[in-house]
């Protein structure tokens, strides 16, 4: 199993400075914005930033770690064939629930990592121009790290049926769908930025439970797709 | 000694490595007693199956001409007597000699010589390889 | 010799969809031997392996390494604890150099050799710290070949092992197949096209076709019996072409007619002279010859 964790650090890593990368450079171009006066009193900073880091950049980071999971490939689509070494992998001593195991933890663990480090960062940019934030915000950290876990999981059970194309054209649809639609100030369970956000009132408990529990459900469907598959 | 084996010949290769050894013993290249080259060693250095080179070792000793030692490997067998196959040799050179100086004599050219030889050969007898031992 | 088969495949069918990719393939590998596995492009030979490995289960039939059953998930992580697989793609991770690769591959492995796979990045000349991706063809093949060779595996299944490769390059990876059969007494299941290089180092020959196994046998055994008739008759005599074509594949051109025959016995020389025939010569088939007259049949 070792070699596994290696490989899959090795794998995760560009994909991880990617995150980090776009992160840093919305978040400088929100505080570039923030300080340039015009904008600044139009919008509010924690309505504009909770958005692009909420509605954005968790899904996308987690889109990004999840990526080609151990897979792999359809029969449709624009890229035929396997993705390159999954042959080798299978071939090696390990069953189909390790190889997937070892990349979608190694995945997880790096975005749990991004959402400590870049949530707090925000709040310390916010504090440092002062602009007014909720209080208490770090109580909303178990909320994001549920959506984050959410995300991951279905980027991962699409992984696993589509190719690394098709699959981030569905996800960023999925991700623009969800993000209008909280805009919109729509109710109920498919404004993850509210629930995100801690805001969405008595909705708030049901949707924990419910990203948990689908979370719990796309992973073990993840599994015996794998199980099923034949390469 | 230098073995020059012909794997895409169609006479399987056990058949030539033993047709090789047998005239290095008619030559003298190979002398009663010598030992022969290792089976992995022989494998790796003309790059053919160990199970071939341990083949025609089994069938050499099954005729006589080899015997296998536990552990040592295998060996030319003394109990030839490599005079008689000499003297075979010696005796068949001057007809050899005498008759493609005749057949040169007619007008044949060499290729030709050649041709005649091998058809006649192969018309002697079909091939049937010897009944591997079990 | 009654030691179990390295591999033992009995009845294997394997359909996709529409398409019948195996229908009732029969094999037996003894250990230790080192077999060529050929047959025309999608014959079936990469389903095998597949199949062989766990990649894909069979519609039918059974197969089993070392006794165990291929198709269930906890026996082939024990088949493939003891393989070494080369696979038809040969691509392998963009984000790892070689050394890490060989790193990788022999943390699953406790009897991986060091020394050998040091020798065989040598002779290869593969720098350990350039990237796959960046790797022709031919080094990609080598570089599978390391880590196919230097696993310590008890069975080795290489698919195109010396696709791309120099004639240098090829002496150097059939040398260390036979090497490794002959320390170790691995089993070696070599698909391939290059048939020069099968029957050079191959003890047993497994011809597929059309999902079937038409021959699977000791190499020797095979050329012992298979072999060409070329007969010359006086005038054409289509009574004695009659008789004769039931022996094998003819073919006539003016006086000569050519029989290719798979049986030892010299009846057949004797009753083509019966029948008339002046010349009757009689010549060993190579596996080139013999793969082409498998697959007219």
């Amino acid at each position: 199993m070792n070699p596994l964790w290696t490989r899959s650090w090795l794998e995760c890593r560009p994909r991880f400075m990617m995150s980090g990368l776009l992160t840093a450079v919305l978040a400088l171009n929100a505080v570039v914005m923030m300080a340039e006066g015009e904008i600044a009193g139009q919008l509010d900073y924690w309505e504009a930033m909770s958005f692009i880091l909420f509605g954005v950049l968790l899904p996308t980071s987690a889109l990004l770690l999840a990526g080609a999971g151990i897979n792999i490939q359809s029969n449709s689509g624009f890229t035929q064939g396997l993705h390159p070494s999954t042959s080798f992998l299978l071939s090696l001593p390990a069953t189909r629930a390790q190889l997937l195991f070892t990349r979608a933890a190694t995945g997880g663990i790096l975005l749990l990592l991004w959402i400590l480090v870049s949530f707090p960062l925000l709040l310390a940019i916010a504090s440092f121009l002062n602009k007014p934030l909720p209080p208490e915000p770090l109580r909303l950290l178990p909320f994001l790290l549920l959506a984050a876990l959410f995300y991951y999981s279905l980027w991962v059970l699409i992984a696993a049926r589509f190719d690394e194309i098709w699959s981030s054209t569905i996800a960023m649809t999925i991700i623009g769908a969800i993000a209008g639609y909280s805009m919109a100030g729509g109710p109920g369970w498919f404004n993850m930025i509210a629930f995100m956000k801690g805001e969405n009132g008595h909705h708030q408990l049901p949707q924990t439970l419910f990203c948990l529990a689908a979370s719990i459900l796309f992973f073990r469907l993840t599994l015996t797709i794998l199980r099923k598959r034949e390469f | 000694m230098i073995f020059s084996l012909n794997p895409n010949s169609g006479i399987p290769i056990y058949l030539q490595l033993m047709e090789q050894i047998r005239f290095g013993v008619e030559t003298g290249a190979l002398r009663p007693g010598d030992q022969l080259p290792g089976i992995r060693r022989l494998a790796e250095s003309v790059v053919m199956n160990p199970n071939t080179v341990a083949k025609a070792y089994r069938e050499l000793e099954h005729e006589g001409l080899v015997e296998l030692r536990q552990g040592s490997g295998a060996f030319v067998s003394t109990k030839i007597d490599t005079g008689e196959l000499a003297g075979r040799m010696k005796k068949a050179k001057p007809l050899v000699k005498h008759t493609v100086q005749r057949l040169l004599a007619l007008g044949l050219t060499e290729e030709e010589v050649r041709r005649l030889v091998e058809a006649e050969l192969r018309g002697h007898h079909a091939p049937n390889p010897p009944e591997p031992s079990k | 010799m009654t030691t179990a088969p390295a591999i033992e495949i009995h009845a294997l069918a394997k359909h996709y969809g529409k398409v019948e990719a195996l229908r009732g393939l029969d094999l037996r590998i003894p250990q230790g031997s080192l077999a060529g596995l050929v047959g025309l492009n999608g014959a079936g030979k990469t389903t095998t392996l597949r199949l062989l490995l766990g990649l894909a289960r069979p519609s039918a039939g059974h197969a089993s390494i070392f006794g165990l059953p291929c198709h269930s998930e906890s026996d082939s992580v024990q088949i493939r604890r003891r393989t070494a697989a080369l696979p038809e793609q040969k691509a392998l991770f963009p984000y790892m150099t070689i050394a890490q690769v060989l790193q990788f591959t022999r943390g699953f492995y406790p009897h991986w050799r060091d020394a050998l796979a040091q020798r065989l990045l040598d002779d290869f000349e593969l720098d350990p710290k350039r990237k796959p991706c960046s790797l022709s063809k031919g080094q990609l093949t080598k570089l599978h070949l390391v880590l196919c060779l230097a696993r310590g595996a008890d069975l080795l299944l290489l698919d195109e092992p010396t696709d791309g490769l120099d004639p240098v390059a090829t002496e150097i990876a059939l040398q260390a197949m036979v090497s490794l059969v002959a320390e170790s007494g691995a089993t070696i299941l070599l698909c391939s096209h290059r048939l020069n290089e099968i029957e050079q180092v191959a003890d047993h020959l497994c011809f597929i076709h059309k999902g079937r196994a038409l021959l699977d046998e000791s190499l020797d055994d095979l050329k012992a019996r298979a072999r060409r008739l070329v007969l010359v008759f006086d005038h054409p005599n289509p009574a004695a072409e009659a008789a004769l074509a039931r022996h094998g594949r003819f073919r006539r051109d003016g006086r000569s007619v050519s029989l290719t025959l798979f049986s030892q016995n010299d009846e057949v020389e004797a009753e083509a002279r019966s029948l008339g025939a002046v010349s009757v010569q009689s010549t060993p088939l190579n596996l080139h010859d013999l793969f082409l007259e498998m697959v007219k049949s």
